[in-house]
């Protein structure tokens, strides 16, 4: 709790010299001058509000659209609200207008409308390129916090828009962004008894979406690989699913490895280099790492049972997975040799779908329990179980490149019901739909694009 | 053996062009022409973040402190023939109770506290939840006028190299500014001219 650190406190935990300085000024005080010590207080307890921030609309320098600036801003404005931590304010109550990214603004008119922070933005046009330029800007110090200049392709405004963004999240909140990025998912469309299911990628904020697979074949589980623009996800083609690698600027696709058995729950290894899968024979499904150069594989676990669901620890030393070895699925953590395995949850009910946090901290999960699907993270090993969010179904956790928002998808029961992708704060709050075009399920967030 | 993906066909279609980062514009005033560098030229990290510094006005008044300080020190053969003596009676580890103000005894009482440090805490918006949270303190130093308002700006008085603590130091800064005024008994004026506020997020994240 917050405890005032008296002034007794104070000397007693003060160190000698400290005491000794503090004798000294009481000793020499016996005058005129009051003594006085510093009150010190601790503060435990806060009271944590989304930053208000003025971004008003980024001018053009006279070379381009005046709305192809605008849209920029309000990218910027979007992904910084959609985050949580950030509430743009309305420019109706802007009282600077015209502001330009050569000089400071006036703070005195951004402090009544309690503006913290706001950012002035150009946009222009250098020789078929688009050029964007912005400052941010702290409003109680005036001080400047951030200011950058891109170029770029006329297409990719938007993505200038995002990177923005980003450079205001990591510089108010200190934590790296996450805006600059895309989800590859399975779009769901047609009845529910006749779905058809396709890879679909688009932006984070669900932009530009784009269709990667025809919808001939089933597909489940994509994942993003960590350094290429590559995708790893399971095709059912015929009865026998296989695990396929798919390059998402050329469509290339190949199926990783031939194996006598189903190979499914695929993901890359941090480097990129590996695949870590699951294998299934005889019944008993096991999971394997698979080199990508050499094409070597590796058996890592060896039961009789269902293995599967693996993901590897950021730092690529551990893997953790799902087994049913103990009776009900539960949550396992290994050595990326297979060596150590151990079991880390311990709450009733069952457990699936285990993601490591790109910052290590913490894995996301799927839990049934109650009859209810929900998702939550716990410490790997195994401590501080928390929800997330819970109801008639919730699946598939996969975590946003800082590892502080994680999208997932829910499933609406009923006939016309279907799956629908969602995104929350690691703290629980901020749960927002990610809009699709139609249903949309598993979804997979790639890293940082650049 | 299918072949290894580094070999696989080229993609038809360029690779996506990044964009690119040129320019970090030092000052506003600073007029500069933009470098565009290569297109494959991948964004650089800013190099040069600002970091906060304490306003003139407030760096002024700790140097005073200090050069007060400094004199008394001058004067130390004569303190530290009692200090204890002095000392005892005056910081006895007498209980503050409520209203409680005379003379040179004076200290705040505990609901004082205890409305400052609520007050405070209300304005605080920290980053919530950033990985590393919890070891970070922020020690803020600040003086305030008679009337409870700032003197100059408030300095952060340790230090950390990591971006997450400098956004909980400028969200500190931020909460002391916006609490302003403060409302204390102005007859212990003496006693809250000078605060140090330990700004402690560890207990508010609940992060595993």
């Amino acid at each position: 709790m917050i405890d005032l650190i008296s002034p007794p406190t104070l000397k007693r935990r003060a160190l000698r010299f400290a005491t000794f300085l503090l004798a000294a000024l009481i000793g020499a005080s016996t005058g005129a001058d009051h003594a006085h010590a510093v009150v010190e207080l601790n503060i435990t307890q806060g009271n944590i509000q989304p930053l208000l921030i003025a971004i008003p609309d980024f001018a053009s320098d006279g070379t381009i659209d005046a709305g192809a600036a605008r849209e920029i801003s309000d990218v910027v404005s979007n992904d910084l609200k959609s985050s949580g931590l950030f509430l743009p304010i309305a420019p109706a109550a802007f009282i600077e207008k015209g502001l330009d990214v050569a000089r400071a603004p006036r703070f005195e008119d951004w402090r009544p409308i309690n503006a913290q922070a706001v950012v002035v933005g150009r946009i222009g046009n250098n020789d078929g390129k688009l050029r964007a330029e912005f400052r941010l800007w702290d409003v109680l110090s005036g001080k400047q916090l951030a200011g950058e200049q891109f170029f770029t392709q006329a297409k990719d405004a938007r993505r200038v828009g995002h990177i923005i963004a980003d450079v205001i999240y990591e510089r108010m909140t200190g934590e790296k962004g996450y805006f600059d990025t895309r989800v590859v998912f399975v779009d769901e469309s047609g009845p529910k008894d006749k779905r058809v299911k396709r890879l679909a990628i688009m932006d984070q904020d669900g932009h530009n979406v784009r269709l990667l697979t025809t919808g001939k074949d089933l597909v489940l589980t994509p994942r993003f690989s960590p350094s290429t623009q590559e995708i790893t996800y399971m095709s059912f083609e015929g009865d026998n699913p296989k695990v396929y690698l798919l390059n998402i600027e050329t469509g290339q696709k190949e199926i990783v490895g031939t194996f006598p058995g189903m190979t499914f729950a695929p993901r890359f290894s941090p480097d990129g280099q590996r695949i870590v899968m699951s294998l299934e024979q005889a019944g008993a499904a096991n999971i394997y790492a698979m080199d990508l150069r050499s094409r070597r594989t590796t058996q890592l676990t060896n039961s009789q049972v269902i293995n599967t669901s693996p993901c590897y620890a950021p730092d690529g030393s551990r893997i953790v997975f799902e087994s049913d070895r103990d009776g009900s699925q539960q949550i396992y953590v290994m050595n990326a040799d297979g060596s150590n395995q151990r079991r880390i949850s311990s709450g009733g009910g069952s457990y699936s779908t285990p993601v490591w946090s790109p910052r290590g901290d913490l894995i996301a999960f799927t839990k049934l329990s109650g009859g209810q699907f929900l998702i939550g993270v716990m410490k790997p090993d195994g401590s501080g179980e928390r929800v997330l969010t819970e109801g008639f179904h919730n699946e598939g956790p996969t975590w946003a490149p800082n590892g502080r928002v994680l999208m997932f998808f829910r499933e609406s029961p009923g006939a016309g019901g279907g799956p629908r992708l969602f995104s929350i704060d690691l703290t629980g709050y901020n749960e927002r739909l990610v809009a699709t075009p139609s249903f949309g399920s598993d979804p997979a967030w790639s890293p940082l694009i650049n | 053996m299918p072949p290894p993906p580094a070999q696989k066909a080229k993609a038809e279609e360029p690779p996506e062009p990044k964009p690119e980062k040129v320019e970090k514009p030092k000052e506003a005033e600073a007029k500069k022409e933009p470098l565009p560098k290569k297109a494959e030229a991948k964004p650089e990290k800013p190099k040069d973040k600002p970091k906060p510094k304490p306003a003139p006005q407030a760096e002024q008044k700790h140097d005073r402190n200090a050069d007060r300080l400094a004199a008394l020190l001058n004067k130390i053969p004569d303190a530290a023939k009692e200090p204890r003596a002095v000392d005892a009676p005056r910081y006895a580890p007498k209980r503050p109770v409520k209203g409680q103000s005379s003379g040179t005894q004076m200290t705040m009482a505990v609901n004082e506290i205890d409305a400052l440090r609520a007050k405070i805490a209300q304005c605080w918006s920290p980053p919530p939840g950033g990985l590393g949270a919890d070891v970070i303190i922020i020690k803020l130093r600040l003086q305030l006028n008679e009337d409870g308002s700032l003197i100059g700006y408030p300095t952060v008085a340790n230090s950390g190299g990591s971006p997450f603590f400098q956004a909980a130091a400028d969200s500190a800064v931020r909460a002391v500014f916006q609490c302003q005024p403060y409302e204390l008994p102005s007859e212990k004026y003496a006693v809250w001219r000078d605060l140090i506020l330990n700004f402690d997020p560890r207990q508010m994240y609940g992060s595993g």
